[in-house]
């Protein structure tokens, strides 16, 4: 508006800016966009594209990539001093380098397992063919008993899945589905809950202390139970097992669901009750329903507030994984650290603190994720476009 | 009987001792076309009377009845324009008027509610802006795409609850033309609520000024018979014009004396207390630069 305020005549006070339906690609948009999608890191490379006060860019970049480089210095330095100080009779806390090198060696274990498993795959398949022809010669001969008890044996053989120990991205795989699991179970628990708290206030006032007395209970304490729960009401047969689909797995993300179904449940209803009255005017003045009331007014105005519950909530779930898998042998990151700690071999401690920064970055990138979902629910900005 | 009519009707809320009586035994007639201003100050029970117009609030006593009707609920043939704006922040401005046109013209096939859309916001010229969210528009754009919404319900009654109070002088002048030219186009009935008595006198035919709550009443109402459309500039030179408007600032201000000489509300006493020599809590680390004491300075 400001740009057409002072256009003097009073109709040109009435004019609004002209929007073109498709606005041509803009990299100056685009960086905005970056920014309020938490990606501010790239922002001055797109505004850098659209050559919009390069220098200015070009130190921004600079100061982006050389404050933190700064920091991870000193603390790489201040890693490498513990390493020669923290010393006890049968562990060491591993340098920088031995932890690099651990690393590596994880990456050709799991490649050495790759290839082991396919020459395993490859001899099952061999022996599995052997009984097919077998078969096949008996069916010609007419003993169809004989055939089918080969065949039999020709399935088995192929099922049989590969011995090995799990590698390290397997067991990431393992610990972000458990995650996931939970983190879902808690949502679909959550949010209904937390509408009708936010909607209805004798709802809340009645489940108000169950909440606030199960909330701070920590997960060591709910595995007993989940584990309790889940043996009573889950039965996996032998392919969910080998589907990784095991009772622990569900112990676990149990674990998981009732420890992080709090943040979203509570900033649902918040956002709920907090609802502008004058939205709720709106609603009153158009006769909306009860139903159009709660899909057009009360859940879009709270879907900002439930991200950000729901933001917290996997944080709260990917901490928490970690002593459940620990807790309940569900073969992801937790079971790692326990299994590798308890081993106790040489590289046993650098092994732990690879897991330490896998742990880190993976719990960055889903808080990120979480946070441009966030962003792009949020109305509250003037940036969108 | 009047088109709209408002006869002995009571508000108040709260129960018990903390009690108040926001308006009492107000009455009000008003004709079919006719443009009705009510001023008065913030607080004094105007919002509360245009909701119980609207529907959204009952009364306690008394009735209101629209062509003969009791006012029972809301209903699309009284549209009321929300002081703030009410938009749906989550909506675009085209959004924002579509909520109140499936809800009023569902049973319209998709096309024809959607030229009822770029209708109503042709009518306060905003189609340009169709596509924009509410937190990219200015307050004046945004209380037009909240006049667009009640236009695309053709309400026969236009409720305008302090719809221009929240912008600068310049937007509010325009957009009151803009007002009358739907008013004049449209023919519908308004009643416009404002706290500005010369708006008062440029848009409506009556001025019915409201006392100080609680238990606000209406004062003398005073009949602007100017010829439309009025000018600005030479509207105040009118001299029954000049007679009318103070007569209804002077029963305004009046309102504002009795109410402080009727408050019972003790003096405010200010806390007697002394500003502690700051300095003196300054930790060690800073007393090179500590400030002079309060005994240096006097001596």
């Amino acid at each position: 508006m400001s740009a057409t305020t002072t256009g003097a005549t009073s109709s040109g006070l009435l004019q609004s800016k002209p929007t073109p339906k498709k606005a041509p690609f803009s990299w100056v948009k685009f960086a905005h966009q970056l920014e309020r999608l938490g990606l501010g890191f790239f922002a001055p490379f797109a505004l850098l594209i659209a050559k919009d006060e390069p220098e200015k860019q070009t130190r921004q970049i600079a100061l982006n990539i050389t404050l933190p480089a700064v920091a991870i210095g000193i603390f790489m330095i201040f890693w490498s001093v513990c390493a020669q100080k923290v010393v006890t009779d049968s562990w060491k806390i591993p340098s920088p380098s031995e932890t690099w090198s651990a690393y590596q060696s994880m990456r050709e274990f799991a490649a050495n397992e790759k290839v082991k498993e396919g020459e395993f795959r490859e001899k099952m398949t061999k022996v599995a063919t052997n009984w097919k022809t077998k078969a096949e010669a008996a069916t010609q001969a007419g003993d169809a008993e004989t055939a089918e008890g080969y065949l039999k044996k020709a399935d088995t053989y192929q099922s049989i899945s590969y011995p090995g120990p799990p590698t390290y991205s397997e067991q990431i795989r393992t610990s972000l589905i458990t995650v996931g699991i939970g983190f879902l179970i808690a949502t679909i628990i959550a949010v209904p809950i937390g509408v009708l708290c936010g909607l209805i206030p004798n709802f809340n006032t009645a489940v108000n202390p169950l909440i606030q007395i199960f909330k701070p209970v920590s997960p060591l304490a709910w595995l007993p139970i989940v584990f309790v729960f889940v043996t009573v009401l889950y039965d996996p047969g032998a392919g969910a097992k080998a589907a990784g689909f095991g009772r622990e797995i569900f112990i676990s993300a149990g674990t998981v669901t009732l420890c992080s179904l709090w943040p979203t449940l509570i900033n649902t209803a918040f956002g709920v009750a907090g609802i502008d009255r004058d939205h709720l005017n709106v609603a009153k003045v158009l006769k909306l329903t009860w139903w159009q009331q709660l899909t057009k007014i009360v859940l879009p105005s709270a879907l900002p507030l439930m991200f950000t519950g729901m933001r917290l909530s996997l944080g709260v779930g990917w901490m928490v994984l970690i002593a459940a898998d620990m807790l309940a042998q569900n073969p992801g990151l937790g079971k790692f650290v326990w299994d590798t700690f308890q081993n106790g071999s040489n590289e046993s401690m650098s092994q732990i603190v690879v897991a330490v920064f896998t742990i880190g970055i993976i719990g960055f990138i889903l808080d990120r994720i979480m946070f441009t979902c966030q962003r792009l629910v949020s109305f509250d900005d003037n940036t969108a476009f | 009987m009047s088109y709209i009519s408002i006869k002995g009707v009571s508000k108040g809320f709260g129960s018990g001792e903390s009690r108040t009586e926001v308006l009492s035994s107000i009455d009000l007639e008003i004709e079919v076309g006719e443009l009705v201003a009510i001023v008065g100050y913030s607080g004094s029970g105007k919002s509360t009377l245009m909701n119980m117009l609207a529907g959204l609030v009952k009364p306690d006593t008394g009735e209101i009845t629209v062509a003969g009707k009791p006012v029972t609920g809301p209903s699309a043939e009284r549209g009321l324009v929300f002081q703030n704006y009410s938009l749906l922040p989550w909506l675009n401005v085209g959004e924002n008027v579509a909520v109140a046109v499936d809800q009023v013209w569902g049973k319209e096939n998709k096309k024809d509610r959607d030229s009822r859309i770029d209708r109503s916001l042709a009518m306060v010229n905003l189609s340009l802006a169709k596509h924009k969210k509410p937190a990219e528009l200015s307050g004046g754009m945004r209380q037009r795409n909240s006049v667009a919404r009640t236009l695309s319900m053709t309400p026969k009654i236009l409720l305008l609850d302090e719809p221009l109070s929240a912008l600068d002088a310049l937007t509010r002048s325009v957009i009151q033309d803009q007002i009358l030219d739907i008013w004049k186009k449209e023919q519908q009935t308004i009643v416009l609520i404002t706290n500005d008595v010369d708006e008062g006198i440029y848009m409506a035919d009556r001025i019915i000024p409201l006392s100080i709550g609680p238990a606000a009443t209406f004062g003398p109402q005073f009949r602007v018979d100017l010829p439309r459309p009025r000018d600005r500039r030479t509207m105040l030179a009118d001299q029954d014009i000049v007679k009318g408007r103070a007569e209804i600032i002077a029963y305004l201000l009046d309102q504002k004396e009795k109410e402080r000489a009727s408050s019972t509300a003790p003096a405010l006493t200010l806390p007697n207390i002394k500003p502690m020599d700051i300095s003196m809590a300054r930790p060690t680390a800073f007393r090179g630069l500590r400030p002079r004491r309060k005994k240096k300075l006097k001596a």
